[in-house]
């Protein structure tokens, strides 16, 4: 089961990649970088452009998160 | 790093980017070699060559291919692609065989069969190809066993030359693909190699990339479909994103480059050094292609030349060796034969192009100009030196063209023949409306905008939507809101809900079904509403890498903005293959070991490669073109033969008769083969050619070359006595001699570079040559460099040098070549003469060939009016199919009239016979026309020898139609009773018989549309076209006329210029920029016009500068009875 969200959250980056992102005043240190994908779509209305990432944190959650233009949103989170 | 799996446009719609782009990117990023490989073509291969030599990077050869996969096995993808890359000569021939076998078995969606292609397999490196490939959808179905079994069988094929492809585009499961496909690899013992499946050099172009897949899909922007990429990271990549996008170990990747590069080095193709032998000619015992030629030349030469002299017998035998050297005594006799079956079959042929420069041409036969007569330079044609094949043009009878070009592939069979291509390419009409289309644009909106645009290309696009006040348009007024559809799953996938392209799990939202631009505008999950309105700025530490760049701003506002913008980048990109107009390979060598072969939508074999591309491999190309004037030649002689019992001599006229050169000189052209135009009018006015030479001049003179050079004043001049013949340099006296002093031919341009800058001619000749074929500016620069620096080494001035090097470089790609000038002069003679001589054959055989002169059908017939020629209208009894020459008088054809063809036409001459048809029912009876055709045929008057009112006629044909029975023999005549009752019908005014004539006929015998507009144009105020000629030049006039041209060439700086016409003669009407667009609707909407201006003159031709225009149905009215016609043509006493 998966829940959709799309916040606005803050990422902390090192070494070309995500360390730690914090939602909702919660900070969430990132363990591993299950996947990375780029979406480049929509480009002839507002052209959606965003660097997904699914991340794995060390409260076991799974959650995706992506980078629109200077801004990072939690799309999803994986139950 | 090296790409090796690229596509260019020429992957149809597919690709992005031209090949010479892609190469320079590849440069830019200092790759030191580029593979292409469109999906079944080679078409744009010659052109990566060139590109590619010209940067300095090795090219490889290639072609993504589909293959056809087992239908009884239903885990088979379908279609499967595979990449082939070809090491050397023979991986060359086994890629074309493979392609041409796809291609041609399957017309519309090339294939082939794994099978197939395994005996072919020699000298072609193979990858696994992309997510279609194989392999690769075998994996991504989970399915790995059957993955690893098709890896083997590649492998058994390919052996070590089979590698397995690894691509990373960023999507969700790439890189899972990646490990599954690496893991494949090592099982099966086969090696990796990375690759991006380039569709376009930069990242933005995925825009247009999609615009194009959306097109060759058929969908919108905003429907997806199969082909369409979720990002656009399928560009030409360096070696570094390349790392980026893999995330792989260094030491695995750096592996997976190196194998790039031994890909790369263990292929070495020099393409065009590719050429092919022409077809050896099967000669009688005991003979060689040599010495049969060398037979037919001399009975040719003393045929021709009585008596024979030693300039031609020297001349004969200089071609003769250099023809013999450059081993082409079989290309001549190839081309002399197929002359030889056109001539048996009194099929009208004439040869020109540079071949008409040489006297071996001339004796054979396949072209009728003398060069010896005529100063024609042999080394046009031929010299040892010149790269590529002779250029050989025959013009034919083009009724009957498809009989030579038959006799051709039937000749050299489908092994060895097949036509040339032509790349049709995106204009912007065409582009406009695709473009409109995927966008999203309605119907009715693409109708209203495509209307506004000319054939001119896409940069003016903006201007002329700009002007009609369209560009304007607001999203809200495209109307495209209504074309929107929602989204189906597959973009779902892409916007990140795609945790479901692996199948892992399933996106079940919280939230409504979200596809965030699904449907209308407003996006349902405040995507762009509360989110973007108060973000939290986020605090992106970058520490060491930085987060990815954020994607360029975007393209252009409005709907029709992006249109506009991608028509720009669309304009000249290869659409779809289509034949070139008659020009056919012929090899010796099976062609499909040179060239792929594709069917054409006819079902003609057609090769992928277009004339020059052709021309550049060293392949022998013959160009066999239809030419109506040639048919039209052929019909006059005929009608003279068969009409007068004359057996005119028309190919051996004595080319200088005074009365047709008068003829020529009053302008009175219309008809004559390339010397009709008003643009000539006025040319031939100023030049008063008189003699043969000076019409070869003529027809040279009115091309953009000399125009646009600014030589045709200065000539003119000169000919006229009115300014001194002087030339450049002592030098040019010898070459320029007879154009006192300019440069008008071709060939003039390799003397130049022979006499005054000491080129050889073989240099010379190259240099001409890339001087016509290049344009950028580092290309013109080598060129200027060879001439002037070899005319300073012998002396010249350097200043002179550069001078001369700009006229003949203006020039080179423009200018007619003397020979051909000379070929068509001689038609143009014929033409003329015809004319002059028989006028009532010559014009009856241009109406039958209609459309073919620069006219419409009624301006011909004005013009035989005029030239007291009268034309009689379609009669049942009297006439037959086509129009033809009736006691000096001309009889319009019976398939003038709508609803005839060609069988119904000769079916009623055939029910005709020797008995006239004496009423409506033995008409109807004894032919088996339809009921429209009668009734057309009524209309126009063709019955009108029974002596029966129209109108009574058109009334009897209801009651005969239904009573009167069709019988198929002509002696039976029924004469049904004549006592019907028929009410009294009044005869038909003269405007409504017009009216019919021309919606009938779309011409008429006897009326002229202004002659009923007359009265009220004179009550006006307004002259005839007639009367123009009694006013003085400068003076401000008005007149009226209908339109029969219009044109805005594009070297005429923005000028439009119209050609009207009356009862009395044809008006050329010129309309500076300024004064068009004032008038610009009236002008391209009305059939008929009122023009102010002032009268302009050369001799004759009166023409005017208009300054304003207004339609000519609202401002005039129409009578029931016309006003005859003035007895003075314009300019001229009635003949």
């Amino acid at each position: 089961m998966t829940r959709l969200y799309f916040e606005p959250i803050t990422v902390t980056w090192q070494d070309g990649r995500p360390l730690a992102f914090t939602w909702r005043s919660r900070a969430h240190r990132i363990t591993a970088v299950l996947k990375h994908w780029v979406v480049r779509v929509d480009w002839w209305r507002q052209e959606i452009a965003r660097q997904y990432y699914k991340v794995q944190c060390d409260n076991l959650g799974t959650y995706e998160i992506y980078q629109e233009r200077d801004s990072w949103f939690l799309e999803r989170l994986y139950d | 790093m090296i790409h090796l799996h690229v596509h260019s446009n020429f992957s149809f719609l597919d690709g992005a980017t031209p090949p010479d782009r892609l190469v320079e990117k590849a440069k830019a990023l200092e790759m030191p070699a580029l593979a292409l490989t469109d999906h079944h073509g080679l078409y744009g291969s010659v052109r990566f060559m060139q590109a590619a030599r010209l940067h300095g990077i090795k090219p490889i050869i290639g072609a993504e291919i589909a293959l056809s996969l087992d239908r009884g096995n239903l885990l088979a993808p379908v279609s499967p692609h595979l990449v082939l890359l070809a090491r050397d000569r023979r991986g060359y021939a086994n890629l074309c065989r493979i392609i041409s076998t796809a291609q041609l078995d399957h017309q519309n969606d090339p294939q082939i069969a794994l099978s197939d292609l395994a005996p072919w397999s020699e000298g072609l490196t193979a990858l696994s190809g992309c997510r279609r490939g194989e392999v690769a959808s075998h994996l991504l179905a989970g399915r790995r066993q059957e993955a690893l079994a098709a890896a083997r069988r590649y492998a058994d094929i390919f052996g070590r030359n089979y590698w397995i492809e690894l691509e990373h585009h960023l999507l969700p499961d790439d890189s899972a693909l990646v490990e599954a496909l690496h893991d494949i690899a090592r099982s099966a013992g086969l090696r990796c190699v990375i690759a991006n499946d380039v569709h376009y050099a930069e990242p933005h172009e995925y825009r247009l990339r999609d615009v194009m897949t959306c097109i060759q899909t058929r969908t919108t922007l905003d429907e997806w479909s199969e082909i369409r990429h979720a990002n656009g990271e399928y560009y030409l990549k360096s070696q570094e994103e390349m790392r980026a996008a893999f995330r792989l170990s260094d030491r695995d990747f750096d592996e997976y480059v190196g194998a790039t590069e031994e890909i790369a080095d263990s292929c070495n193709l020099e393409l065009l050094a590719i050429s092919s032998r022409p077809p050896e000619f099967p000669v009688p015992d005991g003979e060689t292609p040599f010495s049969y030629l060398y037979a037919l030349c001399q009975e040719g030469a003393r045929r021709l030349y009585r008596p024979l002299t030693p300039a031609v017998s020297t001349q004969l035998a200089h071609e003769l060796s250099i023809i013999e050297e450059m081993g082409l005594a079989s290309f001549f006799l190839c081309v002399w034969d197929i002359i030889r079956f056109a001539r048996e079959n009194g099929i009208r042929c004439a040869g020109r192009g540079s071949a008409a420069d040489s006297i071996v041409a001339y004796v054979l036969g396949i072209t009728a100009v003398d060069p010896m007569a005529n100063n024609l330079l042999f080394e046009r044609f031929l010299n040892p030196g010149r790269v590529g094949m002779p250029d050989v043009d025959v013009d034919f009878d083009s009724r009957r063209r498809e009989e030579v070009i038959d006799y051709i592939l039937t000749k050299y069979t489908a092994e060895h023949a097949a036509m040339v291509a032509n790349v049709v390419t995106y204009r912007s009409r065409s582009a406009f409306r695709d473009v409109a289309r995927a966008i999203g644009f309605s119907p009715s909106a693409i109708d209203h905008l495509a209307s506004r645009l000319s054939y001119r290309g896409a940069s003016h696009m903006k201007e002329e939507l700009a002007l009609s006040g369209d560009l304007k348009m607001l999203p809200a007024e495209s109307s495209r809101g209504e074309e929107t559809t929602t989204a189906p799953d597959g973009r779902a996938e892409a916007l990140g809900y795609g945790s479901a392209v692996t199948g892992d799990e399933t996106s079940v939202g919280a939230g409504p079904a979200v596809s965030p631009v699904a449907g209308g505008p407003t996006p349902e999950i405040g995507l762009y509403g509360a989110n973007h309105a108060s973000p939290t700025s986020p605090d992106v530490v970058a520490e060491g890498f930085s987060p990815p760049a954020p994607p360029d701003a975007g393209p252009p506002s409005t709907p029709l903005e992006q249109v506009i913008a991608l028509c720009e980048q669309l304009d000249g990109y290869p659409r779809h293959l289509s034949l070139h107009n008659g020009g056919m390979l012929i090899t010796d060598e099976p062609l499909v070991e040179v060239v792929p072969l594709e069917l054409a939508t006819s079902g003609v074999r057609v090769c992928q490669l277009n004339k020059d591309d052709v021309e550049l491999l060293g392949l022998i190309k013959f160009d066999i073109l239809g030419l109506r004037t040639l048919s039209i030649v052929d019909e006059a002689v005929r009608m003279v033969r068969d009409g007068r019992g004359l057996g005119l001599d028309i190919d051996n006229l004595s080319l200088d008769d005074p009365a047709v050169y008068d003829v020529i000189c009053s302008s009175r052209t219309i008809g004559i083969f390339q010397i009709e135009s008003p643009g000539q009018w006025s040319l031939l006015a100023r030049a008063q050619p008189r003699t043969f030479a000076d019409l070869i001049v003529q027809i040279a003179l009115f091309r953009p070359g000399p125009l646009q050079g600014g030589m045709v004043h200065p000539f003119i001049e000169r000919r006229q006595g009115r300014a001194e013949v002087t030339y450049p340099h002592p030098s040019l006296e010898a070459c320029l001699r007879d154009t006192l002093g300019i440069v008008i031919f071709q060939e003039q341009v390799l003397q130049v570079a022979h006499d005054f800058a000491g080129l050889s001619y073989a240099d010379a000749d190259g240099l001409r040559r890339a001087i016509s074929h290049y344009r950028t500016e580092a290309q013109m620069d080598v060129c200027r460099g060879a001439f002037v620096e070899s005319a300073v080494h012998i002396g010249r001035e350097r200043d002179l040098a550069e001078a001369m090097y700009e006229m003949i470089a203006y020039f080179s790609g423009y200018g007619f070549c003397r020979s051909h000038a000379a070929a068509f002069a001689k038609t143009v003679y014929q033409t003329a003469f015809l004319k002059v001589y028989y006028p009532a054959e010559f014009l009856a055989a241009i109406l039958s060939n209609e459309p073919c002169c620069y006219y419409p059908t009624q301006t011909v017939i004005e013009e035989a009016r005029r030239w007291g020629i009268r034309v009689l209208p379609v009669d049942i009894n009297r006439s037959t199919a086509r129009y033809t020459a009736e006691e000096g008088k001309i009889r319009m054809g019976l398939l003038q009239v709508k609803g005839l063809t060609e069988d119904s036409a000769e079916a009623v001459v055939k029910a005709r016979g020797k008995h006239s048809f004496q009423s409506l029912s033995d008409f109807w009876s004894r032919t088996a026309l339809s009921r429209d055709a009668v009734e057309n045929l009524i209309s126009v008057g063709a019955l009108d020898s029974l002596g029966i009112n129209r109108r009574r006629l058109l009334w009897e044909v209801e009651h005969v139609a239904r009573s009167v029975p069709r019988r198929q023999s002509a002696t039976q005549r029924v004469m049904f009773s004549e006592k019907l009752a028929l009410p009294d019908l009044p005869a038909l005014t003269d405007l409504e018989m017009a009216g019919l004539d021309f919606s009938m006929q779309g011409a008429s015998a006897r009326y002229s549309i202004m002659s009923f507009y007359r009265r009220s144009l004179l009550r006006a105020g307004l002259l005839s076209i007639g009367s123009l000629q009694a006013h003085p030049p400068g003076s401000t006039v008005r007149t009226a006329g209908i339109v029969i041209s219009r044109q805005q060439p594009p070297t005429a700086k923005g000028m439009t210029f119209l050609v009207l016409a009356d009862e009395e003669g044809e008006l050329p009407v010129a309309l500076y920029p300024n004064v068009f667009s004032a008038h610009r609707s009236v002008v391209n909407g009305s059939t008929g016009l009122i023009v102010e201006g002032t009268i302009q003159r050369e001799r004759f031709v009166v023409s005017l500068l208009a300054t304003r225009v207004w339609p000519l149905q609202s401002h005039a009215r129409l009578d029931t009875k016309p006003l005859p016609a003035g007895s003075r043509r314009l300019g001229q006493p009635s003949p």
